[in-house]
């Protein structure tokens, strides 16, 4: 997605007061605590390991790194990953491609 | 059915190319549960059963390798319930849950008597701990439910347990007419008749008169009055005198004797009804008798044991001959004989019996043999006669 149309997409949210993930199919992450961590709008998982769980967003990657992390639950769009979260990292890469 | 039972499968998947297999399932949007890595380029999860065949094609060409292993929900639970070593199991419940509820009262049956004895005799009977359900080990015997039962309910005279199975059955008997305690009266025993006294066998009274002594009738007997003479007390009088009586029979027979013989000759008719609608008596023979006795037999019709609603009556018609014999005045001395018995014997009762007979006149008159028999007989004589205690002395 070229530059242009991210911000005309910004733009009519702004001026609509749309909330963004929605206009721009970005993740929105929701971190309770320091066990549980809530993903939505995710393209898919790149690794899974006990140590550090990829998932794949619209712009890039979310990688966090932890102890003891699996995911409980991948429904559609929604992701659950539960474990001794240590970090998250968001990774961003224009339009979602690898660089 | 199978289709729609929740159930999951645990699925291993090996291989680099792991995180294919997982994007392929989350783009066909199937849910997957618990994804953990369970080693090098190893991960683990959950999916319903239902969505193997999309896991396959996830995999397909990524090199990847798969290992399934049964999860749980109801599909294998049922699965379970079908298997060989779940039937026996089954089975063995089955045998045990009937052979333990025969050990239980199922049902109560009352039988005979009127129905409200009947209701009384089952509302002691549930007094007395026949419920249903209660084990039959626990309930009382027969002898000891049953005075309990004789006492409470007046009108039963005897009750008798059977087991059917689980099922109780209690015959029931009513006591006939009205019980009435005999509220016996000072008595005497008088003569009933002119006789001889041959034997006497008094329960209770004191006899008056000896053996072989000759009564009038209404002469005493045995008295009700018993002890001394200053102190006599009264009491019912029982018991039996036997006594040598005399009869006196007076029979006419007639010479000629109308009989009635069968020929052996039989006719059949039969009558169809149908509610009242009665057939013409139909016939196969064209015998016709002028003399016959008839005899009918009504039954249902049956085809091949099945009733029809149609009275079948069968007419049998036997030919007879009416013959006239002669008697001779031998026979006509048996046949009279036999008829003053009977007669005597009607008369003298159960306890009775003729000792003796003899033929006092013979006499043939007008086409009749006119008979005068003499019987003696054996009887009790004994009349019971009640008395007053005030109107003695």
């Amino acid at each position: 997605m070229s530059g242009w149309l991210t911000r005309t997409k910004q733009w009519i949210g702004s001026t609509l007061q749309l909330p963004d993930d929605l206009l721009l199919d970005l993740p929105r992450v929701t971190w309770i605590g320091s066990f549980l961590l809530h993903i939505e709008n995710h393209k898919g998982l790149v690794k899974v390991e006990k140590k550090c769980i990829s998932v794949r967003v619209y712009d890039g990657m979310i990688e966090i790194n932890g102890d003891l992390l699996h995911i409980q639950s991948m429904v559609a769009d929604e992701l659950v990953i539960k474990g001794d979260i240590a970090q998250v990292e968001y990774i961003q890469q224009q339009g979602g491609e690898k660089k | 059915m199978k289709q729609k039972l929740p159930g999951t499968v645990q699925v291993t998947v090996k291989g680099r190319a792991y995180p294919v297999v997982l994007q392929r399932l989350h783009q066909q949007s199937v849910p997957l549960h618990g994804i953990t890595s369970s080693g090098d380029n190893e991960v683990q999860f959950y999916l319903s059963y239902q969505s193997l065949q999309t896991l396959r094609k996830a995999v397909f060409k990524t090199g990847c390798k798969i290992h399934l292993k049964r999860g749980q929900g109801l599909i294998y639970e049922i699965e379970n319930l079908f298997n060989f070593k779940s039937f026996i199991v089954w089975l063995l419940v089955a045998i045990v849950l009937v052979m333990g509820s025969t050990r239980f009262l199922w049902a109560i049956e009352l039988e005979g008597a009127t129905p409200e004895t009947r209701q009384e005799v089952g509302e002691a009977l549930r007094d007395q701990g026949f419920l249903f359900g209660t084990l039959k080990r626990k309930l009382p015997a027969e002898d000891q439910i049953a005075p309990v039962l004789y006492d409470e309910i007046e009108q039963l005279s005897w009750m008798g347990l059977e087991w059917r199975g689980t099922k109780l059955v209690v015959h029931l008997k009513e006591k006939q007419g009205i019980t009435i305690n005999e509220q016996l009266t000072p008595s005497h025993i008088v003569a009933a008749k002119k006789g001889t006294i041959q034997s006497m066998n008094i329960e209770s009274g004191q006899a008056v008169e000896n053996v072989n002594s000759v009564v009038k009738k209404g002469q005493l007997i045995v008295t009700g009055l018993v002890g001394r003479e200053e102190d006599k007390h009264a009491v019912p009088s029982k018991g039996v005198v036997m006594a040598e009586t005399w009869y006196e029979v007076n029979v006419s027979i007639p010479e000629q004797l109308t009989r009635e013989a069968l020929t052996g000759k039989e006719k059949k008719k039969f009558v169809f009804q149908v509610g009242n609608i009665k057939t013409p008596p139909l016939s196969f023979s064209r015998e016709s008798f002028v003399q016959f006795a008839e005899e009918e037999v009504v039954a249902p019709l049956k085809i091949f044991g099945i009733k029809l609603p149609v009275q079948k009556h069968v007419i049998s018609m036997y030919e007879t001959v009416r013959t006239q014999t002669k008697v001779d005045l031998a026979e006509a001395k048996k046949i009279g004989l036999s008829v003053a018995r009977e007669e005597v014997l009607s008369i003298i009762g159960g306890k009775g019996r003729i000792e003796q007979e003899k033929f006092l006149h013979e006499q043939n008159e007008n086409g009749k043999v006119k008979l005068t028999i003499y019987l003696q007989a054996i009887e009790d004589i004994a009349k019971v006669q009640p008395f007053s205690e005030e109107t003695r002395e």
